[in-house]
């Protein structure tokens, strides 16, 4: 079963293939000596890769196909997809299509203030909104330039991670 | 006689760490909590516990009155503020004392004059205490600036009174360039604060923040327990401390200790303190503030001095003598405290609220973990985002910092993202372990793309993301159907794993 795994723009092949004795995994065609092992209830994998051993944490992502994955005390955010998926080209979008980008919070917080206005021309860098987080106010710029189509969110409303604050619509 | 009950008014990692003592002392505790706390860990592990108000900290945490009458209907005969929230508020301390409840920090008049920092340098400079050169009275014009520049020697901080965090500051170098200096300072200060107010102060290069434990009784005896080294910050937080401070030697140990003492005494100070000092390069130290609660990095000098601060806290509040003399506290090796912060290093330190699905903490030889979580807990929002505390003990420096490394790899904490990465890169930061680190280090040698992966652990990740999809879907399959596929083999593997 092939898998192409993406992390930081970096996509690669995984073939994983069953065998009697354990997993046979290719990383881009080349073989690699690799045993899993699940421990603690599935929380934690034990991978003997090449005889190096790594406790990896790996857990479901924020949207469908995305692993967190702790390896070596660093969280990476991995992007799964089937051969299947890669061929039918069903990337998942985060953002929408047609030109339309959602800026969401990157984390669970309090809304306290809304700077987006409806119809309002935005550049990249703009503020949007400021949510705070743990007496950490963080604002939320506009990360690209067109027009405020939708604000979803008024000051005193909770917002989870990923939750959409407003929805530009690109002028290009 | 110590007191039958006391409440803690505080949460988190801090309200445990207090109710411990209070448990070995045979005290009675009583804990407070919001509506967003009912389920922390500092409730389960008080003898009683009282709601005191809404989520956010201004209703509960904070509101005088509520935190009071919770601490009447308990019939506590005093509290324990922690830090932060009321710990430093004269106004609460006065309606603890005005309840006749005892409050187990210094008295609220102590509190104002270090609350006041113009108070509390003049208070320093009357009894001998070293300040930061400058600063007294503002600058009337460049004459006046070159005269003081001169008379302190350059370099030189220009600083609008009404600046802070950084902004409203100026270095000046040289005599030559101060004219010019101050009259940007002047008119940015104007535009941005409405107040054109600048103050001349000596400028501190490679400035260390280092700090004096105090312990004070209500019989005049006061101790010092020895300095912490807090110069790792960021945005003026602290987040690693470690006590002895790798540049302070015996001599200067003793000149930090006896100026904290004098400090503390200038204003009769009571209970657990702590004396800042700002030091440069020349090793030449000036107070900067003094902290009258316990701190969050107290359990480092616990750990050299094997000194129970809140212990001693309790017992002077109740009236007891130090049990010990100057000369009788031993410092015993080093100690290292991590803040383990629910804050993504590699995206800004962003902040991380969220379930904590898996924990696993760290323990083994000269480990303590002071610790508000556990697995199954859900962070708020709406607090600080300190989660727990990581003290490293050992005999040596060195011995300490391999001995974090180990600890901080065993540390777990799933389904929230912590700062943790950061420890370890900092461990491995060779200005930190040589010791040469000043108050800039973060800002000057971290960058977050220092914690990008290196390429065999980012093929490591993507396989071990491969596996768990592929496992995870068949997983689904056994669910709802008969097992097939890799189901069965992930099954005859756990079953083999069950022989052996």
């Amino acid at each position: 079963m092939r898998y192409y795994a993406e992390f930081g723009g970096e996509k690669k092949a995984i073939d994983i293939e069953e065998t009697e004795t354990g997993l046979r995994v290719l990383l881009d065609g080349v073989a690699r000596e690799v045993d899993a092992a699940f421990l603690a209830d599935r929380l934690y994998l034990s991978l003997l890769v090449g005889g190096r051993q790594h406790t990896v944490e790996t857990e479901r992502g924020d949207v469908p196909g995305r692993w967190v994955v702790r390896v070596q005390g660093q969280y990476l955010d991995v992007d799964v997809r089937t051969e299947l998926e890669e061929i039918a080209g069903t990337r998942r979008e985060e953002e929408g299509t047609g030109g339309r980008f959602v800026v969401r919070s990157p984390m669970p917080g309090l809304v306290i203030k809304v700077s987006a206005k409806l119809g309002a021309a935005v550049a990249p860098g703009d503020p949007i909104a400021v949510v705070e987080a743990m007496k950490m106010q963080n604002e939320l710029p506009a990360e690209r330039a067109g027009r405020i189509v939708e604000v979803h969110v008024r000051p005193g409303d909770r917002v989870d991670a990923r939750s959409p604050i407003a929805t530009i619509e690109g002028t290009e | 006689m110590l007191f039958r009950k006391v409440m803690v008014a505080n949460r988190g990692e801090i309200a445990v760490r207090i109710l411990r003592s209070l448990r070995e002392l045979g005290i009675r505790s009583a804990a407070i909590f919001s509506d967003a706390d009912r389920e922390a860990l500092h409730v389960a592990h008080a003898d009683e516990a009282y709601r005191v108000g809404p989520g956010p900290s201004a209703e509960s945490y904070l509101h005088i009155e509520r935190v009071v009458g919770a601490a009447k209907k308990s019939g506590a005969e005093a509290i324990h503020p922690g830090y932060g929230f009321l710990s430093e508020n004269p106004e609460f301390a006065a309606a603890c004392e005005a309840e006749k409840i005892a409050f187990i920090g210094p008295g609220p008049e102590a509190m104002r004059i270090m609350g006041n920092k113009v108070a509390a340098r003049r208070r320093m400079v009357e009894r001998g205490v070293p300040v930061i050169p400058g600063a007294g009275t503002p600058l009337r014009d460049a004459k006046d600036a070159r005269e003081q520049g001169r008379a302190i020697g350059f370099p030189v901080l220009l600083k609008a009174a009404a600046g802070g965090g950084g902004k409203g500051m100026r270095i000046v170098r040289e005599e030559a360039a101060i004219e010019s200096a101050l009259e940007r300072t002047r008119s940015e200060a104007e535009k941005a604060f409405g107040d054109g107010t600048i103050f001349l102060e000596k400028y501190i290069e490679s400035p260390r923040h280092i700090e004096v434990q105090i312990l004070a009784d209500r019989h005049g005896n006061v101790l010092h327990l020895g300095e912490r080294e807090c110069s790792v910050q960021r945005r003026f937080q602290k987040v690693i401390e470690e006590s002895p401070s790798p540049v302070v030697d015996e001599k200067l140990r003793q000149a930090l200790g006896r100026k904290a003492v004098e400090a503390a005494r200038a204003v009769g100070y009571l209970s657990a303190g702590t004396v800042e000092f700002v030091m440069g390069k020349d090793r030449a130290f000036y107070f900067l503030e003094m902290n009258t609660r316990l701190q969050v990095e107290h359990p480092i000098t616990e750990a050299v001095t094997g000194i129970d601060l809140v212990r001693e806290q309790v017992r002077i509040a109740a009236g007891e003598t130090l049990a010990r003399a100057q000369e009788s506290i031993v410092f015993r090796g080093h100690a290292i405290e991590f803040r383990i912060y629910a804050e993504d290093p590699a995206h800004g330190f962003l902040p991380s609220a969220g379930k904590i699905r898996r924990l696993n903490n760290p323990s083994g030889p000269g480990i303590r973990n002071d610790s508000g979580i556990y697995a199954g807990y859900e962070v708020p929002i709406l607090y600080d985002p300190l989660l727990a505390k990581l003290v490293v003990w050992a005999e040596d420096r060195p011995h300490c910092i391999a001995r974090a490394r180990r600890a901080l790899g065993e540390y777990a904490i799933k389904g929230i993202r912590h700062n943790i990465p950061f420890h370890l890169w900092a461990l491995k930061h060779e200005r930190f372990r040589s010791g040469d680190y000043d108050t800039h280090f973060i800002d000057e040698t971290f960058h977050p793309e220092m914690l990008q992966p290196k390429e065999w652990a980012r093929d490591v990740a993507r396989i071990a993301a491969a596996i768990r999809a592929h496992l995870d879907r068949d997983r689904i399959v056994v669910e709802e159907g008969p097992a097939r596929g890799p189901w069965k083999w992930v099954a005859r593997r756990e079953g083999l794993r069950g022989d052996s």
